[in-house]
């Protein structure tokens, strides 16, 4: 009688590993030809061909709301995408990326086609043209010349790598898996992230409102309050500090930067992740931008920790040849370059 | 071996003490700049308390009893890595005749912590180099 | 009577440290609770950051004139803001007396014990990192 039960068992297990397998495959082709949404292109997705795997319907939490994480008795995470640029990620009112943006692609793609390798105008790898290439975006003088340096000496200081977590949108643009936790009981969304150490996000869902002057602590992450409209989660992130950038390439934000993200997950697979940048210290005018990140059935989060080991600490140098991690020095002692 | 050995436990205990890990890549003038002007047998003490508002830098001087205000600030972003810097400010002296102040210099370093800030000080009739670097 | 109840009180205190210590980086290894120091000087610099907050004052050397830049090391942020003290509390350009522990190795740095607004009187940031629960 054991016997027939372990059986019975074993080909049970046998059957739901087999499906939820093919459950996984359908997932990740599924993903794949989601990919005409702006940024999938650049991570995820390329290379695994057309898959025949229907878009699964939108999951939901029992009260109707829609559900960011996993299915009850399921496994899975999200696949956070690689963006090293978000200017190509800039979408206009239509939510469609901006001319200029199509036509650089169509561009390198020609270039591509025509045997030459992808050139220039900030797209992701080397090339980057700076500020010039990218005349959607509204600079101001300041803040295009900070993307420049930053693009001559290729993200060279970028905070995140001595392990500093990001501000604003990076988060989910910094290719580690991440989670999200519905905790309406306590009026909260709770996200969790493999990436930059580990580290979590809280976004108030309580409809409070933001703390003023001295009370607004400025943080990596912000201060963010959520609400639902519809099956929208809309986010307010205030209260950034200046310890950031916006992403790999380097475009500086202030600590008056308001960020308003728009979650929406249109089908199981996907999780579409706008977000409109408000700085007025860096910025002439807000701009959106938006990528789609993946769900990853049946994947759980592993520990990473980032200052573990970072040995790019101990081998930095800035521009004169100092090491920017080394002992304080006295203000306003000029050093000579080069004396290491 | 033993000079790696004692470089790498030196290091380690200065990254205890690192040099000014305060972040900021907000606008690079932004914060608070320490270092001198004038002579070199007999220097001036510098403090600048620089803050930008989306529109101008502004800030003070040498905070305390002979303060200057900052009144205007132009960049010359033709070189990226060594941006020119033109401060126009106006304050006191000690017997409370005001004092402009015309600084003219170059912000390098711009991606490290302790940017540093330097070129010709001018104030009150006299001339100098100056040198200050981000706190 | 008063000696008992003072080493009671020092025992509290080097346990609560004790915590602290457990919890976070040590103290003994970086200053040196024997070396105090008590200066004056005009504040450049104030770090409101993780582990410590930090503030940087002037100190001139009365004799020789020389200014040196000492960086005095504070709770976290978050300690410090439970005790009701914010990143502006300390105002650039401003004169304070600190006394705390030097550092070891003879570099200008110390832990600040006791921080007072010259002006006022105030005593400012009430709590060290040192024997204080995070």
């Amino acid at each position: 009688m054991e016997k027939s039960l372990r059986t019975a068992l074993l080909g049970a297990t046998a059957v739901a590993v087999f499906s939820s397998s093919v459950w996984v495959l359908g997932a990740q082709q599924g993903a794949a030809q989601e990919g005409a949404a702006p940024g999938a292109g650049q991570g995820q997705g390329r290379g695994r061909g057309r898959g025949a795997a229907p878009s699964l319907p939108t999951p939901r939490l029992p009260d109707g709301t829609v559900n960011l994480g996993r299915v009850p008795g399921e496994k899975g995470v999200w696949g956070v995408p690689y963006i090293t640029n978000m200017a190509m990620q800039v979408i206009g009112p239509d939510g469609q990326p901006v001319p200029e943006i199509v036509k650089l692609r169509q561009d390198q793609a020609a270039a591509r086609a025509g045997g030459a390798g992808a050139r220039g105008g900030g797209g992701g790898g080397r090339g980057r043209g700076g500020s010039k290439s990218e005349p959607w975006m509204p600079w101001m003088p300041w803040s295009a010349a900070v993307y420049d340096y930053h693009s001559l000496n290729e993200s060279k200081y970028d905070p995140e790598g001595y392990c500093l977590p990001p501000g604003g949108p990076r988060m989910m643009a910094t290719p580690y898996q991440a989670e999200i936790l519905q905790q309406p009981e306590h009026k909260r969304v709770i996200m969790i992230f493999e990436g930059a150490t580990h580290i979590w996000r809280e976004i108030y869902m309580d409809g409070r409102k933001f703390p003023e002057g001295d009370q607004l602590n400025p943080t990596y992450l912000g201060y963010s309050v959520g609400r639902w409209e519809g099956d929208t989660l809309v986010v307010e992130n205030k209260g950034f500090n200046e310890n950031s950038w916006l992403d790999y390439f380097g475009h500086p934000h202030t600590d008056k930067m308001h960020v308003t993200e728009r979650w929406t997950r249109p089908n199981k697979q996907t999780l579409h992740y706008e977000a409109t940048v408000n700085d007025p210290g860096a910025y002439t005018k807000p701009f959106t931008m938006a990528w789609d990140i993946p769900w990853r059935e049946g994947a759980e989060l592993p520990e990473y920790i980032c200052q573990e080991n970072n040995r790019y600490l101990n081998r930095l140098e800035d521009d004169l040849g100092q090491p920017i991690f080394g002992p304080r020095p006295q203000p306003g002692v000029k050093p000579a370059s080069g004396t290491r | 071996m033993r000079t790696g050995f004692l470089r790498a436990v030196s290091l380690a205990l200065m990254l205890s003490l690192p040099a000014a890990a305060g972040a900021q890549f907000g606008h690079p003038m932004k914060g608070q700049w320490s270092g001198e002007w004038g002579s070199k047998s007999n220097p001036s003490r510098l403090l600048l308390d620089l803050d930008w508002d989306g529109k101008d830098i502004s800030g003070v001087i040498n905070p305390g009893p002979t303060a200057a205000t900052v009144k205007s600030v132009a960049f010359d972003y033709t070189n990226p890595s060594a941006w020119g810097v033109k401060i126009q400010a106006e304050g006191k002296d000690a017997s409370g005749k005001p004092v402009a102040i015309s600084i003219d210099g170059k912000l390098e370093n711009i991606g490290a912590y302790t940017k540093l800030f330097h070129g010709t000080w001018t104030q009150g009739g006299r001339k100098g180099d100056f040198t200050v670097t981000r706190n | 009577m008063r000696t008992k109840f003072a080493v009671v009180i020092a025992g509290v205190v080097l346990l609560m440290g004790a915590r602290t210590i457990v919890a976070h980086h040590s103290f003994s290894a970086e200053f040196d609770a024997s070396k105090t120091f008590k200066y004056t000087g005009a504040v450049t610099k104030v770090e409101w950051m993780n582990p410590h907050t930090f503030f940087y004052i002037d100190v001139v050397d009365e004799k020789t004139k020389k200014v040196t830049n000492w960086a005095m090391e504070m709770g976290s942020p978050n300690g410090l803001m439970r005790n009701g003290w914010t990143r502006n509390t300390m105002k650039i350009g401003h004169m304070v007396i600190v006394e705390g522990s030097m550092a070891k190795g003879g570099s200008p740095t110390g832990n600040a014990r006791s921080v007072v607004l010259a002006s006022t009187g105030q005593r400012l940031f009430a709590g060290s990192s040192q024997g204080n629960t995070q």
